[in-house]
């Protein structure tokens, strides 16, 4: 194979690369406003479990104290709280599984 | 919180508690007797009312019997007049059993709903998980 001078010079120089969006993400602003609300949400959730389990508890404490009224409003805060847990659980699991997944892809 | 059948039944088993209270205090006081010149026992009511939206139920006051009672004639009673009487509240014991069931079930009945949520609740968090 031949190759003559004129060839070579014909060739652009390298051009320095632009910058350029991360694959995949066509609209970064989108993308973290999304995240923000995922992010949002769960620290809600959490927020609200915390908030059922310190309901639970007082609860606890005046039945054992015997300052509570109803009986069912002890049980009831317990069932929501663990229910609350549950599905706290049950998201973080799932999401957790999504990631592993996508850990698992080949490149 | 949207799904709130959990928090709306518990109103449900609350007004029904408060309900054996009232049954509770009329049957503890049935055979009160208590001076003529005094009113009676009376006997206690409970009024309910439904919560805006669905939100429930809710005790919206208490409801107070007759005064007057019956008048007894018991000249033995310490507490008897001149004449021999006495009053007793005007409570009948059949009707108050009758609350009595009606009240138990419907506490029941709640704590049920509360259950079944649960229940509900928890089948929705298994799905996918096998």
């Amino acid at each position: 194979m031949s190759m003559n001078v004129a060839d070579i010079l014909s060739v652009a120089p390298v051009q320095p690369t632009a910058p350029s969006a991360p694959l995949g993400v066509t609209d970064p602003a989108t993308s973290a406003s999304n995240a923000g609300s995922f992010a949002n949400a769960l620290t809600g959730a959490v927020d609200d479990v915390q908030q059922l389990q310190d309901q639970s508890n007082a609860l606890a404490i005046q039945a054992v104290t015997g300052d509570l009224n109803d009986i069912h409003d002890a049980t009831i805060a317990q069932t929501r709280a663990a229910l609350a847990v549950e599905l706290a659980a049950s998201l973080r699991n799932r999401g957790v599984e999504a990631f592993n997944e996508i850990m698992r892809m080949q490149v | 919180m949207t799904f709130d059948a959990i928090g709306i039944a518990s109103t449900g088993m609350t007004v029904h508690r408060k309900w054996l209270d009232a049954i509770s205090d009329n049957l503890a006081n049935i055979n009160t007797a208590t001076p003529t010149n005094g009113p009676a026992f009376q006997a206690r009511y409970v009024e309910v009312e439904e919560n805006a939206g669905t939100q429930g139920v809710s005790v919206r006051g208490a409801v107070f019997g007759d005064p007057e009672g019956r008048l007894v004639y018991e000249p033995s009673n310490p507490v008897a007049d001149a004449d021999g009487y006495v009053r007793y509240p005007d409570i009948d014991l059949g009707s108050q059993m009758t609350s009595l069931i009606l009240a138990q079930r419907g506490y029941e009945a709640s704590a049920a709903v509360v259950d079944r949520a649960r229940e509900t609740y928890t089948a929705a968090l298994q799905i996918g998980q096998r």
